[in-house]
């Protein structure tokens, strides 16, 4: 997916990008904070409606829009690319040398530099896990680190 | 003298009110605002110095909207549009003003005032009737930010021919020399410097960030005006090749309160230095400058919109975004040496910002 951005002069940055069924999608980042969501269907270049935000607001939306309090099955994976760090939400498959062992055993940070954050499975939610915490096949574990750990920490892991 | 200063600071501070209020544009409440306190107070010393302040702060921050990446970043489509804009507008000003009976000098600011949209006034309107994200609002952004770059090279030469008082070709060439000397100079030291002001500029107090940014922009302005070619001018060059993008929104809040308190100050000078004996001449030669100040704008916007492949309505509505005049228009006007240009020009630029929006409802 291509997002377009263009900066507009006295208003604010424009950001736009096509959905899969052929709407336009198409954020405006004010000067002054506020947001604003145009919706453009198929060949239409006058926008089917308008969302406008706050900044507070837009936060919080954008928030709910990429998981942070709700992280449905469908995805096995997310990822939040920031200007220094990278979070991602990786899903361990039984094949990855991850499984059966602790975080310590693994000697995650050693190796890659990434460190796990969090862990969710079907029956736990450990919040900043403990070294001797065990990995199971099918838990999600949430990295954080520069962009370069997190990617060694997938290469290494068979997290793909 | 304090007095003074009060009384206009207070009627000011009403106008910005009202304006805010009827979401209007300040700029033309403020010039108002001068021309009542003209019955109460003369136009004074100190009152000239702040709007020659006023003057140079708003070129600067007019300036920062560009930076050389974005000369160089521009498409050419960008330019290909800068180009007919200028090329339809300003002859059409110039042959308006030779048509109302103007002298060569003040045609030649007519044409400028007739060229220039207000770069601010369009993005409040855009802003306001959710065209932010419409195809033409790119166009329409960077044209104007462009033809402020282009009108601020026109205004040096106007201004400093003014300066030298000849119109012989000699005169002429050397204000050109010294205009572009001075872009091409201050331009070249700045990309040579550009590591030196970077390092500068990431200083962590703010108040030596201020002092710093203030300071090139008045040594700027002084080389400018010791050039002949106008303190403001350079100032806004100084906003031109101070800023990359990291910079540019810690310059612009540092700024914008003096801006906003000197602009004001400025625009009500204008109302305070208004001839008011010809109103009823200034009427007519506004009626028709309004006009070909409209039908300029929007045949400008039809002509680029096709050629960039817009659609009907988005080439109309790029036309209504071009229209309104501002600061830049009044600034030059300022220069001429009829009086009455300037009148023409502030009644042009409030009837025009109370028509855009109109039109911009006619066009949806």
């Amino acid at each position: 997916m291509e997002v377009r951005e263009v900066e507009l002069p006295g208003i604010g940055m424009k950001f736009s990008f096509e959905t899969e069924e052929g709407e336009t999608i198409c954020v405006i980042i004010h000067k002054t904070g506020r947001r604003e969501i145009y919706r453009f269907l198929p060949a239409q270049e006058t926008p089917e409606s308008v969302i406008e935000l706050s900044d507070k607001e837009a936060r919080e939306l954008g928030a709910i829009l990429i998981g942070t309090h709700f992280q449905p099955d469908v995805q096995d994976t997310a990822r939040l690319v920031m200007k220094e760090l990278t979070i991602e939400w990786l899903k361990v498959p039984a094949h990855s040398p991850l499984t059966g062992k602790t975080i310590q055993e693994n000697k995650i940070r050693k190796l890659t530099g990434a460190t796990i954050i969090a862990l969710f499975g079907p029956t736990k939610k450990i919040l900043n896990p403990p070294p001797d915490t065990k990995l199971d096949a099918g838990d999600t574990v949430v990295v954080i680190g520069e962009q370069a750990q997190v990617e060694a920490f997938k290469a290494r892991f068979a997290l793909h | 003298m304090l007095f003074e200063l009060s009384l206009i600071l207070f009627v000011l501070y009403i106008g910005a009110l009202l304006a805010h209020r009827l979401r209007q544009s300040s700029v033309s409440v403020f010039i108002v605002a001068g021309i009542l306190l003209k019955f109460f107070i003369p136009h004074s010393e100190v009152v000239r110095f702040m709007a020659q302040l006023g003057a140079m702060l708003l070129l600067f921050t007019i300036g920062l909207d560009f930076s050389p990446e974005r000369v160089r970043q521009g498409s050419r489509k960008i330019f290909v549009a800068t180009a007919l804009d200028a090329l339809i507008n300003l002859p059409l000003g110039i042959l308006l003003g030779l048509g109302l009976g103007l002298d060569v000098m003040s045609a030649l600011i007519m044409g400028g005032v007739l060229y220039n949209n207000s770069t601010s006034i369009m993005a409040r309107f855009i802003i306001d009737f959710r065209r932010s994200a419409l195809p033409e609002t790119e166009y329409a952004v960077s044209i104007s930010v462009f033809q402020d770059l282009i009108t601020a090279l026109y205004l040096a030469i106007i201004a400093g021919i003014v300066h030298s008082g000849t119109l012989d070709v000699w005169g002429i060439g050397l204000v050109l020399g010294k205009t572009v000397g001075f872009f091409v100079g201050a331009f070249w030291a700045a990309m040579l410097l550009r590591p030196v002001l970077r390092r500068l500029m990431a200083h962590e107090s703010i108040e030596v960030f201020l002092l710093f940014v203030v300071a090139f922009l008045m040594a700027l302005a002084a080389l400018a005006e010791w050039l002949g070619l106008s303190g403001a001018i350079g100032a806004f060059f100084a906003g031109f090749i101070l800023p990359e993008r990291e910079f540019r929104e810690r310059v612009e809040r540092v700024i914008a309160p003096f801006r906003d308190l000197f602009a004001a100050i400025f625009f009500v000078s204008f109302g305070l230095l208004m001839e008011l004996s010809h109103v009823s001449h200034m009427l007519l030669a506004s009626f028709l400058v309004i006009l070909g100040a409209v039908w300029g704008k929007l045949g400008t916007g039809w002509v680029i919109g096709r050629l960039v492949r817009l659609s009907k309505s988005a080439s109309w509505r790029l036309g209504v975004a071009l229209i309104p005049r501002g600061e830049f228009s009044i600034i030059l006007a300022g220069l001429a040496p009829t009086p009455s240009i300037l009148g023409v020009t502030v009644i042009t630029v409030l009837v025009l910002a109370l028509l855009t929006p109109l039109l911009m409802k006619r066009f949806h």
